[in-house]
């Protein structure tokens, strides 16, 4: 079922208040959420307008309904590049991330992993999966992905750690389900979410059976507690634009001896520790969707960013300068790459056992990784070709006042052609991307959110075929007389099993 | 001081141990020439009044002006001189002067020596000034062996299945040592006077026969140069300085070589090893900051030349790609004056540089190396590796149809065009110009090698203690350190 957002908001108007935020409990009416529900807004409304339906909505493979693609699990080549399509157009329509992608993107993972457990353990966590996912289509739910623990001392294996909570882990598991008891940290979303989605953060060990844990949750559910940041612009009293009103909002999220029915429990390696290998399974198969997600919306953050440096030089009269268009070509270089990556990966995919497509690892991370080396860099671009203004502009107030008003507008003029005021709201604009506090949001999530530059490094690494590259050379080189025809076949996240295997034994 | 005339005659008296494509050759064969006449550069600018603050000193020992390539620098002064001479001279060679390294070596070897007196009581010190002053008043060259075979690169000398992977000690007798081994990469040895040998890496006590060094000369008994010499395509017509230029590495195989005791500045002091192979690569490293910023100054010049020839030299992207040049370049340059100013004054005498500048403006050309072959291949194009051969220029019908179609900017006559083309192709597409690359890269030292020696020594603490204070973690920020560092003048 499609629903609107403001169904979507009754629901959590009715939630148990269990944010904290400055000292604070306050329920999801709180003020400084509203620029990220501006943002989840844009996920309801999408899908219920005529000109975005084909792209935002789907046809549900358990009803035959018409659902919103963000509850949809990829039935195909197509409903990847969709997803991506649409990942990319409604970020540039909240000038970037669209945040819903998480939840969309572990219930993925999950109807992979789920099920080819079941086929290889003769477990049942499939059928509850599908309910859940009945539940999450009917009621178009939004959720967070809770992946990220606190991790302790880096150095150290969830088992290792000094104090036994700093993974989030299974304390008692019992018929009707399991006791955890933990924290999950950097978890956007969360403060607007339906649902909390948990899942583990890396591969687990044969000793970090407690440790290899997913399920499900409403997210006021008896002992979650989230403690929120949130991240906003000043308000504008004159000029009102989107760009002012998203925001962002994150959660540390704190389970403190939670109880999970057993019907949300999907991985439960405390209760049957046969089910620890599939921990790194389902952790680096959601990094991987959501990596294909970042191949959508990071194109996107350049391309609001590379748009804001055309229209800046256009004001700023150096639009047909040669280096501006350099800069301006490097942005978009990039943004064409990173999607054409993603792309190329869901070309790629394969059927898993359940029918999902997942799309191919190396390039989702060699095109996440590119975006991630860029950011910082794109950032420098925008501030290269706006000038010092966006950082020392006077406040707004001050161009409406009657005092300061008129000058203040005369000296913002630059291109005779372009009014002051929209002169004025370009450098605003600007500021808001560029020097606000949301800006280091979007700058430290470029690099990190979805996994770092280091980790799709150490992913494609541990999935390419390093010896049969090295077979071109050894031909070329006339150590090997044949080059075996080289073919990079499509790799998945699946290859953690067989790491598990090759490490601790099984099957 | 010599001439370059007498020189030249000097080398033709060595022995013929140098063999280049499966001969022995004479050091007068024409692929070794090249390397030669960029030597012979060390002498003839050595004789002017213009240049001789630049390229001479006085020596302590010998009491009269010498070549600065043989005298170590006592002060600042010294330092800041010696860079500066080895960036005017590459400028005019085309890049490496090469000289550099036997100088480094001795510098190296005036430090440690010394050292290794104080703490075991050898004489060291005292054998290797009188060599020192034998090189000075005889004007000598040399090449500083250092980079061993090296074989498996997880293993230590004494680890190795052929021990003769890194050059050891095989017998010690009274009147000198026996050595094996060979060592590569060994720049300019096959037209050098001496060769210097000291060691590559530290070494532990296992490893105490590979800890040697010592001198001497280029044609020794049991000494072999097998020589891998580049140079650029000959030019027929239109001569010119670059064309002339090139260089040679060599193998250089000690096979049970007898060095005499006089000649011995280190024997198995293995606690020294990574002190004497630092205090070489250091100083290497800092005429470094001389010779690479010459690199960037070619090929910035070559580049806004090439820009005046396409008529787009002030079009803004190329100002902008020029202003990279100028940036990497004097950035390194100014790391080198910088390790000058706060360089340390050692027991021995000599001065040298400060260990963290010259690292981080080696590092930082190794890194840019290959981005300004880029810069200069962006701005060029691609006719320097197109460019049909310079008798087609001068051969009739194809001479007309050249100097028509050569011409770029109606200002520069088709010849000043053509030669430009020449020079974009000895510069940018040649044999020399890999060797520029990868020398750009490796030669002494890689960036990593500088990372890792910056790693070894850069004070990280001090900077956590900043972050900590700001953080209000610690109350105090000590800075009394820094504060209490001054530069020499």
């Amino acid at each position: 079922m499609i629903k609107t957002h403001d169904e979507y908001y009754d629901r959590l108007k009715k939630m148990r208040r269990n944010l904290y935020i400055g000292g604070e409990k306050v329920d999801r009416t709180d003020e400084r959420l509203t620029g990220q529900l501006r943002i989840i807004q844009e996920t309801y409304d999408r899908a219920n307008d005529p000109e975005y339906q084909d792209l935002c909505t789907v046809t549900s493979h358990l009803t035959g309904e018409g659902i919103n693609r963000f509850t949809n699990i990829h039935q195909s080549k197509e409903d990847l590049l969709n997803k991506q399509l649409m990942t990319r157009l409604l970020s540039h329509r909240v000038g970037g991330c669209i945040m819903r992608c998480m939840g969309t993107d572990a219930m993925n993972a999950f109807s992979v992993v789920t099920y080819e457990m079941d086929q290889a353990l003769g477990t049942d966590t499939y059928q509850n999966f599908l309910r859940y996912l009945r539940y999450w289509q009917d009621n178009d739910i939004c959720a967070n992905c809770a992946q990220t623990d606190c991790k302790g001392d880096r150095l150290k294996r969830p088992h290792e750690q000094a104090d036994p909570d700093l993974y989030l882990r299974i304390v008692e598991s019992r018929p009707d389900g399991i006791v955890v008891r933990g924290a999950k940290i950097d978890n956007t979303v969360a403060p607007v979410g339906d649902e909390i989605i948990a899942l583990p953060t890396r591969f687990m060990t044969d000793k970090d059976n407690e440790y290899a844990v997913a399920f499900a949750l409403p997210a006021d559910w008896e002992g979650v507690k989230m403690l929120v940041r949130p991240a906003y612009h000043y308000k504008r009293k004159w000029l009102k634009a989107p760009i002012a009103e998203i925001g962002d909002a994150e959660s540390f999220t704190i389970f403190d001896d939670v109880f999970v029915p057993r019907e949300r429990v999907f991985l439960d390696g405390k209760g049957d520790p046969r089910q620890t290998p599939y921990a790194g399974f389902v952790a680096l198969l959601f990094a991987h969707y959501h990596r294909h997600s970042y191949t959508g919306c990071k194109p996107a953050v350049s391309e609001v960013l590379a748009s804001a440096a055309a229209l800046v030089a256009e004001y700023n009269g150096i639009e047909r300068e040669a280096h501006v268009r350099e800069k301006i070509s490097h942005m978009i270089g990039t943004a064409e790459l990173v999607f054409a990556a993603g792309q190329m990966s869901a070309y790629r995919a394969e059927r898993s056992a359940s029918g999902t497509y997942i799309p191919d690892e190396v390039l989702t991370n060699a095109g996440r990784r590119l975006a991630g080396e860029a950011i910082y860099d794109e950032y420098k671009i925008l501030a290269d070709l706006a000038g010092g203004l966006s950082a020392t502009m006077p406040f707004e107030e001050e161009f409406f006042s009657e005092e300061t008003g008129e000058l203040a507008n005369k000296y913002m003029m630059r291109n005779p052609k372009i009014s002051s005021e929209s002169q004025h709201r370009c450098f605003r604009g600007i500021e808001n991307l560029l020097v606000s506090e949301l800006a280091g949001v979007m700058q430290v999530a470029g690099l990190h959110g979805g996994g770092s530059p280091q980790m799709e490094t150490i992913s494609m690494m541990a999935r390419y075929d390093t010896e049969r590259l090295k077979s071109i050379a050894k031909y070329l080189f006339g150590i090997e007389k044949e080059l075996p025809r080289y073919e990079r076949p499509t790799v998945t996240p699946r290859a953690m099993l067989e790491r598990y295997r090759k490490t601790y034994g099984g099957s | 001081m010599r001439t370059s005339a007498e020189y030249l005659s000097d080398l033709m008296k060595l022995k013929a141990n140098v063999y280049v494509g499966g001969k022995t050759v004479g050091r007068d064969d024409p692929r070794i020439m090249p390397g030669i006449r960029v030597m012979s550069t060390t002498f003839d600018w050595a004789q002017g009044p213009d240049w001789e603050d630049l390229m001479t000193a006085t020596s302590p020992l010998t009491g009269g002006r010498v070549n600065r390539f043989t005298c170590p620098p006592r002060n600042p002064y010294d330092l800041m001189q010696k860079q500066k001479m080895i960036r005017l001279l590459a400028q005019r060679v085309g890049g490496c002067i090469q000289r550099c390294m036997g100088y480094d070596a001795l510098i190296a070897l005036s430090i440690a020596t010394k050292e290794m007196d104080d703490k075991y009581g050898t004489e060291y010190n005292r054998r290797f000034t009188n060599y020192l002053k034998y090189y000075q008043e005889r004007d000598l060259t040399a090449a500083c062996a250092q980079t061993d075979m090296k074989g498996d690169r997880t293993k230590r000398p004494s680890e190795q299945s052929d021990p003769d992977a890194y050059v050891r000690v095989v017998e010690v007798r009274n009147d000198g040592i026996v050595v094996r081994g060979a060592k590569i990469s060994i720049t300019m040895v096959a037209y050098a006077d001496e060769i210097i040998v000291i060691p590559t890496r530290a070494m532990r006590e296992d490893d105490k026969d590979y800890a040697v060094a010592f001198a001497i000369p280029a044609d020794w008994d049991g000494v072999r140069l097998i020589t891998r010499p580049v140079w650029v395509r000959e030019r027929k017509e239109l001569g010119a300085p670059l064309a002339e230029y090139g260089v040679s590495d060599s193998v250089v195989v000690f096979d049970n070589t007898f060095i005499p005791k006089e000649r011995v500045f280190m024997c198995k002091e293995w606690e020294f090893g990574r002190r004497l192979a630092l205090l070489f690569a250091d100083s290497h490293r800092h005429s470094y900051t001389g010779c690479k910023p010459a690199v960037s100054d070619i090929l910035c010049g070559v580049t806004a030349l090439v820009a005046e020839a396409n008529n787009i030299e002030g079009i803004a992207h190329v100002r902008q790609k020029l202003s990279e040049f100028a940036g990497g370049g004097e950035l390194s340059y100014a790391a080198g004056i910088a390790s000058a100013l706060f360089g340390e004054r050692t027991s021995s005498g000599t001065f040298f540089p400060n260990a963290t500048y010259v690292n981080v403006g080696r590092r930082l050309m190794g890194e840019t190396i290959y981005h300004e072959y880029n810069i200069l291949t962006e701005i060029a194009g691609g006719l320097s590796v197109t460019l049909p051969f310079e008798e087609d220029f001068f051969a009739e019908p194809t001479k007309q149809d050249l100097d028509k179609y050569i011409k770029r900017n109606p200002k520069l006559s088709s010849e000043e065009q053509h030669r430009i083309w020449r020079l974009v192709e000895s510069v940018g597409a040649s044999a020399m110009t890999s060797w520029y690359q990868i020398a750009g890269v490796h030669g002494g030292g890689s960036p990593i090698m500088e990372t890792i020696t910056l790693n070894a020594e850069y004070d990280y603490e001090s900077k956590k203690d900043i972050a900590k204070y700001l953080a209000g973690i610690s109350k105090e920020l000590d800075q009394s350190k820094y504060l209490k560092e001054k530069p020499t003048f």
